[in-house]
């Protein structure tokens, strides 16, 4: 009796284990396939960082040219302007113009008001943190950050979309 | 310099390189900064403005500066190349970005980083401030963190 109530339970957790397995999977390919494709606009000054945002994306199957970079809150207005955006990650010290200002103009632009903006940055002071969810940034990380645990807080903006 | 000024910094420093980057750590006793150019080859400078005025540089030699660019990208660097100075100086952006959270006497704003390489540099630390440095030990190299900040009146 005891030995079929064992198997039973591992049967169980055999299942469960497998259908976690498959819903990763599919969220896996989720992204790549036409339908759900995003295009994402990182926006760091330093080309390490870009490039440490970038593969967090593309280990979940992003196809590397909706992934685009800008060094400089200029050049990711322009981009802003020109294309089409699903999501912003942006760091605040930059030149030309910083991350806060960036949010600013891009918060003016209809089509932006709702997409989520996320502001990576070191500045790790309250007042900087207060000030940029005023001007409508959906989350503030602090640097330095793992790269599961970005996937982590991204994922829900990811998900809200598709 | 006020432990509350110098404080932030190495508990920053502590994150970033322990925490972070899981570093086996160890850190001296903070001391004065006698001469301002015993820095190594490699230094990374961020500038504090605002409330008060300040420098903070982080600085390593060579090898070091490669090997902790590269843990910490998760790229293996060979040597000094444009993208680990890039790194570099993302690494004192960081520990600067991270320190104003605990530095609450005063309103704070950092400048973009630059990094300076070589054995003979001179650095616009702020006049009449001393410069503390904080050593570090751990097992990829050395390294020192300086802070040089006017403190509140």
């Amino acid at each position: 009796m005891q030995f079929l109530l064992q198997l039973r339970l591992f049967e169980r957790c055999q299942i469960w284990i497998l259908k976690k397995y498959n819903k990763k999977v599919s969220m896996l390919e989720h992204y790549s396939q036409e339908d759900n494709r995003m295009k994402i606009l990182i926006i760091d000054d330093s080309s390490v960082m870009r490039r440490m945002h970038k593969n967090v994306f593309i280990e979940h199957k992003f196809k590397e040219e909706d992934l685009i970079e800008a060094d400089d809150g200029v050049k990711a207005f322009q981009i802003a302007k020109d294309q089409v955006i699903d999501l912003f990650l942006v760091d605040w010290n930059m030149p030309y113009l910083n991350g806060y200002e960036f949010v600013k103009k891009i918060r003016a632009i209809e089509k932006y008001q709702k997409t989520p903006i996320i502001m990576i940055t070191s500045e790790a002071a309250k007042y900087n943190v207060v000030e940029a969810i005023k001007i409508g940034v959906t989350n503030y990380i602090v640097k330095p950050i793992k790269a599961d645990m970005l996937w982590q807080k991204l994922e829900k903006y990811l998900e809200e979309k598709s | 310099m006020k432990a509350k000024y110098i404080n932030p910094f190495l508990n920053a420093s502590v994150n970033l390189f322990r925490n972070f980057l899981g570093l086996d750590l160890t850190n001296g006793k903070p001391y004065i900064l006698e001469n301002a150019h015993d820095l190594d080859e490699v230094s990374a400078i961020i500038g504090l403005a605002g409330e008060t005025t300040g420098a903070v540089v982080l600085s390593f030699s060579r090898t070091t500066a490669v090997k902790i660019v590269s843990k910490f990208s998760g790229r293996k660097f060979q040597a000094l190349t444009n993208e680990v100075i890039d790194g570099v100086g993302e690494l004192v952006n960081i520990l600067a970005g991270n320190a104003k959270k605990d530095l609450l006497d005063f309103r704070i704003e950092i400048s973009l980083p630059g990094v300076i390489t070589g054995n003979s540099y001179k650095i616009n630390w702020p006049k009449n401030v001393p410069i503390i440095t904080i050593p570090f030990k751990s097992e990829i190299g050395e390294f020192t963190v300086n802070v040089s900040l006017k403190e509140a009146e």
